[in-house]
């Protein structure tokens, strides 16, 4: 009886211990840029324009790090152009090529579309100011320059809309 | 005398231990930028990689990372300052060894303290068979008298 008593004090918390670890995504970090100012960058374009975040001060920002090699990224490239689409001007799009091949990278782009800002990165310096790690992420910058909410992974139009919708102050 | 000598070799073994231990973890008194950065990549963990710190990761993300470490410490920063910069964007994630303070603390508490409760649940262990044998012992139980008697009546059925 005794011996039945002390198994279950020592296993019922590795079965709660193990439960718990199993239900964590070990590779859901959750960043700790959310609810601070978004890392300040001026970079040039894949056509040689300077852009920087701060120019789109006063409207939110989709910031989106991607490469022609990424495979999620050309599966998620449609609903970003879909949403840049239908936002227009109320929301910036901005993507950064991540440690990519200029060529390569205007490939991508003249095959499969997009109008939005394509920056390059050197040195992968703003990738490692936000914390990237493995692309595709998207971080959701509202009108202030906050970060709000990071994507690690695939965007699809559910999370577009919705996180672009509470940016917007549910204004769509 | 036996016993003195079982003492004295394991207070050998602890001084070689405690040597080992003193030359492996001695570092040069004024290391290299090299040798800092290195120190401080190798508590970094790459964050394109599997288990793998900045300082031995081959990808471009942890090349890039080292750049930064040795710039900055060549610009004069800490390297607690650098590991700073990298939490602040990754989280403590990003970081090898978790930090004492705060609820990763009981990961540097959790392995001192199963020692203490292994060695303190064998000791018990030892003293409960040391009393079990102590108890089953005939002749520490007063069955003297008993044995006696089996001894007379083995006696009695040999001849």
């Amino acid at each position: 009886m005794r011996r039945a008593l002390w198994a279950l004090v020592v296993a019922v918390p590795l079965i709660v211990l193990l439960a718990l670890g199993f239900r964590h995504d070990p590779n859901a970090i959750a960043s700790p840029l959310i609810n601070k100012p978004a890392p300040a960058f001026v970079l040039h374009s894949l056509d040689g324009r300077t852009v920087s975040l701060h120019q789109f001060r006063g409207r939110p920002v989709v910031l989106n790090f991607w490469a022609s090699w990424c495979v999620t990224c050309i599966a998620e490239h449609p609903y970003l152009a879909q949403a840049w689409r239908s936002y227009g001007a109320r929301v910036a799009f901005v993507g950064v090529d991540y440690q990519d091949n200029l060529s390569d990278a205007r490939h991508f782009l003249q095959r499969r579309g997009g109008g939005w800002p394509a920056l390059r990165d050197p040195g992968q310096q703003t990738a490692l100011n936000y914390g990237v790690g493995k692309i595709p992420e998207t971080y959701f910058i509202d009108a202030s320059g906050v970060v709000r909410y990071k994507e690690a992974g695939m965007v699809d139009p559910h999370i577009l809309d919705t996180q672009i919708n509470r940016l917007l102050g549910g204004r769509r | 005398m036996r016993r003195w000598l079982g003492w004295l070799a394991i207070g050998w073994l602890l001084l070689l231990c405690a040597v080992a231990l003193v030359l492996y973890g001695a570092t040069p008194a004024h290391p290299s930028l090299a040798d800092q950065s290195r120190a401080v990549a190798a508590q970094l963990r790459c964050p394109v990689c599997q288990g793998e710190s900045v300082a031995d990761s081959s990808s471009a993300l942890a090349a890039n990372m080292r750049r930064i470490i040795r710039h900055d410490l060549a610009r004069g920063q800490s390297p607690d300052q650098i590991k700073a910069y990298f939490v602040a964007r990754y989280g403590t994630w990003i970081l090898l060894a978790p930090p004492s303070a705060g609820l990763s603390g009981v990961a540097w508490l959790a392995p001192p303290l199963l020692l203490l409760g292994g060695v303190g649940l064998l000791l018990v262990l030892v003293l409960d068979w040391r009393a079990r044998g102590r108890r089953t012992d005939p002749a520490a139980a007063g069955a003297e008298a008993y044995l006696e008697r089996v001894r007379a009546e083995l006696a009695a059925e040999i001849e």
